[in-house]
């Protein structure tokens, strides 16, 4: 970020003071939470300070934002996490009712005081950036279970780090490298087959949807482009999965996103094998 | 200045699974970059648990994901099956892979090939070779290439138990664990608030303790307690994972045994694991489980560096010690606490 500047000895100099003040750059991570269809989703995050600072255990603040496939700000709210203390959100906790919307979420987990300034005893301080991890649990009306943990986070918010530092990493330009799943699914047990991509950047952006056959052949594709924020849920078409299986296309199927709309920005695949309930895991 | 990271599903060289890149290079004490008398079977391996004993069958996804670099080779691939107490049962060979080729395999097949009935808490681990390394026991190995394959893999993990159409699983990582010439300490933190609990719902917390050599025979301790969503220490276990096998807390089981099951229940049903070890790094994979259907949400869990990127060294020992004194210290295992 600071590129040539970083070489300079007195900027070098200058930004560690800062950082031993406390004002490390923290970055909120970034879910997607579903409250449709029979699915509802429910945040989960721990007071993570208490692990670290086991000799500080004071309160933290939470602050999560949820927005919609839009990518529209639905809500903003702060909550208190006790020393070793957990939060587990479902939506209406968030929301104040039963939100039926589904988007992004992220969180950011704010150090207390006492805690930052004890961040500069953490090695390599000026390599350091701070981030909150959680995980979203996901359940069908049967209390059929399943988790997600963060795997990329919200580049447009940079907590902490100071100005203007915070808004060059908020704005840098994101990677996007195109992105192939390394797990083989079986088309004959394939029922239901959803990817879910979202824009974790302030960039706009445009992708494709590749679901990849034997021998790496696209059987089929969707175009979709998305603004900042936005998130889609995209189907792969009931006749095509039945098609393949009627017809023995393929045997196994991937799914990739050419391109992923930043680093570790890969998509969710919600699917369902063999009548069984959904199950869902990052790609 | 802004640190690069790509969050792939890495088990690093501590025993907990992280980001990719630097990490787990980070995570590493490098003396120099050759690994002398390196066991190949470990250069490139995925370690998994056998759900046997659940009713699952395992099928995993591997790839040869290094498409490209001056480490880029066709791998031999096999699979080694271990039993409940570790006991190296048999391997057998699967195939080659080229550069960036995948493949899926249902470890069932392959128990029945080598006439091993899947039973108890058995592990698997599949063992990437290079062809050019065909019949080699051990070489002396380029810390670079084991992080290049460890970082171009994102092994998936299928349980199914097809009947029910349950089929889940889990994607990850795993470079070298348990072994001096990568990690000067040994030590896991588990911080997850995964726990749920209910009726028909029970979370469990597979801990594998694994190495870079069939010959390691380190017995791994984790101390633990459940903790509710206010911060408080509601019932305290202790487990020990003998070498290269998995095994498993059962929240239900626990709470249980503490006679805390209908409370924590009528409270919410929701808490974290906070899990200790100061002799292994565990790989810890938590699994929410409906009794009823089999539904199985399987996460693992993360690692500190995915809170504080350059989280390590002394730092992180001392902030263990405190923790575990702070934590652990006032109470004797099995006990029971109201609170802190």
């Amino acid at each position: 970020m600071f590129g040539n500047l970083s070489n300079n000895t007195m900027v070098r100099s200058g930004y560690e003071k800062v950082l031993e003040a406390g004002f490390i750059p923290r970055r909120p991570f970034a879910h997607f939470f579903m409250n449709t269809e029979g699915i509802k989703s429910r945040i989960h995050l721990q007071n993570y300070y208490s692990m670290f600072f086991p000799d500080t255990l004071v309160d933290a603040e939470a602050t999560v934002w949820l927005h919609d496939l839009a990518g529209n700000l639905i809500v903003k709210k702060s909550f208190t996490v006790k020393p070793f203390g957990q939060l587990y959100l479902d939506m209406e906790d968030i929301a104040g009712y039963d939100l039926q919307s589904e988007g992004m979420v992220y969180v950011d987990l704010k150090p207390p005081a006492a805690i930052r300034k004890q961040l500069k005893t953490i090695p390599n301080l000026l390599g350091m950036e701070s981030n909150t991890p959680f995980w979203v649990s996901y359940r069908d009306v049967n209390d059929n279970y399943m988790y997600v943990h963060s795997i990329e986070t919200y580049k447009g918010k940079v907590f902490g780090a100071i100005w203007p530092l915070n808004k060059l990493m908020e704005r840098a330009a994101p990677d996007r490298p195109a992105w192939e799943s390394w797990r083989v699914l079986d088309v004959q047990l394939l029922d239901e087959l959803q990817i879910v991509a979202m824009n974790h950047s302030l960039v706009p952006g445009e992708s494709t949807l590749n679901v990849i056959g034997d021998n790496g052949k696209v059987l089929w594709s969707e175009n979709f482009s998305l603004n900042q924020r936005q998130t889609i849920r995209l189907s792969v078409p009931s006749e095509k999965i039945a098609e393949w299986k009627k017809n023995n296309t393929t045997t196994t199927i991937r799914v990739g996103l050419d391109p992923v709309f930043s680093g570790n920005g890969k998509p969710y695949v919600l699917m369902r094998y063999g009548g069984g309930p959904l199950s869902m895991h990052h790609g | 200045m802004e640190p690069r990271h790509r969050y792939n599903f890495t088990i690093t060289g501590s025993g907990e699974l992280g980001p990719t890149n630097r990490v787990v290079v980070g995570s590493m004490s490098m003396p120099s970059s050759a690994v002398e008398d390196f066991d190949l079977s470990f250069l490139r391996p995925c370690i998994f648990p056998i759900l046997a004993d659940l009713s699952y069958g395992t099928a995993i996804s591997v790839n040869n994901g290094l498409r490209t670099g001056p480490y880029a080779t066709d791998m031999d691939f096999s699979v080694t099956f271990l039993s409940e107490e570790g006991k190296v049962l048999g391997n057998i060979p699967v195939g080659t892979l080229a550069p960036g080729e995948i493949m899926k395999i249902d470890t069932r097949e392959y128990l029945a090939k080598l006439g091993i009935t899947a039973k108890g808490r058995m592990l698997g681990v599949g063992h990437f070779i290079p062809v050019g390394k065909r019949g080699q026991k051990t070489a002396t190995v380029d810390r670079a290439e084991i992080m290049a394959h460890v970082s171009a893999s994102d092994d998936f993990i299928e349980f199914r138990q097809e009947p029910k159409g349950v089929i889940t699983g889990v994607a990850y990582q795993m470079g070298p664990q348990n072994d001096f010439r990568f990690n000067k300490t040994r030590t896991t933190l588990l911080q997850a608030p995964k726990i749920i609990v209910s009726e028909n719902v029970d979370t469990l917390f597979a801990l594998i303790n694994a190495s870079t050599t069939f010959d390691y025979t380190d017995l791994a301790t984790m101390e633990y307690w459940v903790i509710n969503p206010q911060g408080e220490k509601i019932a305290r276990g202790d487990i020990e994972v003998p070498a290269w096998t998995v095994r498993y807390i059962s929240v239900r089981d626990l709470l249980e045994k503490h006679g805390l099951l209908d409370s924590f229940i009528a409270g919410g049903g929701m808490g974290m694991l906070l899990g200790l070890s100061r002799d292994a790094g565990l790989v810890p994979v938590s699994m929410t489980r409906n009794l009823v259907t089999g539904a199985i949400a399987c996460d693992h869990t993360l690692p500190p560096v995915y809170y504080f990127t350059t989280w390590g060294g002394k730092k992180r020992l001392d902030a263990n010690a405190r923790l575990h004194e702070v934590v652990f210290a006032d109470q004797l295992a099995g006990s029971v606490a109201g609170g802190r």
